[in-house]
């Protein structure tokens, strides 16, 4: 049985792999070097009275090869989705001097229809099919090296899926989670005003498999990177993957715990997506010019325990008094607040306690008539940001009567303005 | 015509890396044979005696002389459901000494149980039992 010269549309062929091995290849793959075409040969039925083997060839584009192979396409519809002119049947047959023939020919992929020459309902092969280049973790080295730049990568788990793909609601995620992270850190490492702060990550490709994001960083006001920041940046994020590894996360909540709510917040959203998508993550780093490359692990279970352990950590919570500000707004019923510091010039707004709802009852909402409180500010250890991401409740006002109202005081409409800022 | 009877291993035959194992292995058989059966003299066609094998008549190949047997039943499964060829065939069950020959393990893509079996003697007839039966074409 010489396959690779039969008479169908590419030929002469090369085998590319075989699936099922019977007593010899059932199920395989060929192709034709000269064209873009993949047929996926399968043996479908013998017939022991003549003595004959029946495969049928199905002929398909490299991105239709991939989608298969990989088991997007199942491998019944492999066959009755063929294109016209792509399906054949190669049938072997002995005759009564053992010499072997072989007819091949069209079929039409509608014929085949509840045949029993089909694949069974459901079946995938089902295997690992890169379709961007493989990642080579040297590549990251190189262009940190060619570009004089940090370059990193970041791997994620690609699930059930066995195409190069990842969800691409969860991949922006965790792309901008990671640019969020990238840049608290700087904020926190420069300076004020140094060039270092305005360095931010760009997306330099995409490799398999899994699922490889290729990422770079850039410095645009600066001639070379400030690698003492971007070094700086990346050890302290492979310290926290590193110490998300770890069983005990009382390390990790240590040190998030060192770093501002923006960084905490961004380190929990980068684990977020990852969590919704069972991916673990893996970060290869060459910080540029140190010809360095490291690679930190975080598996997908320790993903998941990361999370929860940041989220069980119990809310943070700070008084702040305000000495000299304006009732704006009030709902007795719904027991809500909302008052402008004028000291600050900022507005907190959220629930009020029993004892601050029955006080507040007596003020008026006025824009003469000044109060001072006592409002309690909770937020999570590591959640959203400002505003959105913290609670205030008033817990104790007072009213300092009705004075005549200082020019730097807003009117009730200029405070509500402020305060949607 | 006759099929090739059987046939001398070539040299290097078994190969190296080929073990002696025991346990149950999977051998697909002719659809004629009905659950219970035991398996008959066409069960153990050698490659290079069956007509729809590519090393049909290739003597002095090491594959051809092998015959394939699947160590997982469900591996089987997922075999046929691939192949209708094989799911056309029934499913014996067959125990296996080491005395009986060596096997190398031979995974394929998507068949990880795939083994190949050099009988000994060379021309054993192993006994095995049908435990499912081939689809009906």
């Amino acid at each position: 049985m010489d396959f690779e010269s039969l008479p169908m549309f590419g030929s002469p062929f090369e085998h590319v792999e075989t699936y099922v091995y019977y007593d010899g290849p059932k199920t395989f793959a060929m192709r034709s070097p000269r064209w873009d075409i993949y047929y996926f040969v399968n043996a479908v039925d013998e017939d022991e009275s003549d003595h004959s083997t029946t495969f049928l060839a199905v002929g398909v584009d490299r991105h239709r090869f991939e989608a298969i192979r990989s088991g997007l396409v199942k491998f019944r519809d492999a066959y009755v989705q063929a294109s016209r002119g792509a399906l054949y049947s190669i049938v072997w047959r002995y005759d009564a001097d053992d010499q072997e023939y072989v007819d091949v020919r069209w079929v039409n992929p509608s014929a085949l229809t509840d045949s029993s020459w089909l694949p069974a309902e459901g079946v995938g092969l089902d295997l690992h099919t890169p379709t961007a280049p493989e990642f080579d973790r040297n590549e990251v080295a190189q262009i940190a090296s060619a570009q004089g730049r940090t370059a990193f990568a970041v791997k994620l788990d690609t699930g059930n899926a066995r195409i190069t793909q990842f969800p691409q609601k969860q991949q922006g995620q965790v792309e901008i989670a990671i640019s969020g992270v990238f840049e608290a850190l700087v904020r926190e490492i420069a300076p004020p005003g140094a060039s270092a702060r305005d360095m931010y990550t760009v997306s330099l490709g995409t490799r398999a498999s899994s699922f490889v994001i290729l990422l770079g960083v850039e410095s645009p006001n600066a001639l070379v990177e400030p690698v003492e920041v971007s070094a700086a940046v990346f050890e302290q994020l492979e310290n926290l993957l590193r110490l998300a590894g770890e069983d005990d996360k009382s390390g990790l909540i240590e040190a998030l715990g060192e770093h501002k709510h923006k960084a905490r917040n961004r380190f929990k959203d980068i684990l977020e997506p990852l969590a919704e998508t069972r991916s673990g993550i893996a970060l290869t780093t060459s910080v540029a010019y140190s010809e360095e490359l490291r690679t930190i692990n975080l598996a997908p279970t320790a993903v998941r325990t990361t999370l929860n352990a940041i989220k069980n950590v119990a809310r943070e919570s700070e008084s702040i008094s305000v000495h000299r500000g304006v009732l704006i707004g009030k709902n007795v019923r719904l027991e809500r607040f909302e008052i402008f510091d004028a000291s600050s010039r900022r507005s907190y707004y959220g629930y009020m306690t029993d004892a601050a709802r029955d006080q507040a009852a007596e003020i008026p909402v006025n824009e003469n008539s000044l109060v001072r409180a006592e409002i309690r500010r909770e937020w999570a250890f590591a959640g959203r940001d400002e505003p959105t991401g913290a609670r205030f409740t008033l817990t104790w006002v007072e009213s300092l009567g009705e004075v005549a109202r200082d020019a730097d005081l807003p009117t009730l409409d200029e405070a509500s303005d402020i305060a949607r800022e | 015509m006759p099929l090739p009877s059987i046939q001398p291993f070539p040299p290097d035959c078994p190969p190296e890396d080929a073990q002696p194992v025991s346990g149950v292995f999977y051998r697909l058989v002719g659809k004629h044979l009905g659950v219970g059966d035991s398996t008959d003299e066409s069960s153990w066609l050698r490659p290079y005696q069956t007509q729809g094998s590519q090393y049909y008549k290739t003597f002095d190949a090491v594959g051809a002389h092998g015959l394939s047997v699947f160590a997982d039943l469900a591996d089987t499964r997922r075999a046929r459901g691939i192949a209708p060829w094989m799911a056309k065939k029934s499913v014996a069950e067959v125990t296996v000494t080491e005395a009986e020959g060596s096997m190398r393990p031979s995974p394929t893509a998507v068949s990880t149980s795939h083994h190949d079996w050099w009988t000994h003697p060379v021309d054993l007839q192993p006994s095995g039992i049908v435990i499912e039966a081939g689809m009906e074409s």
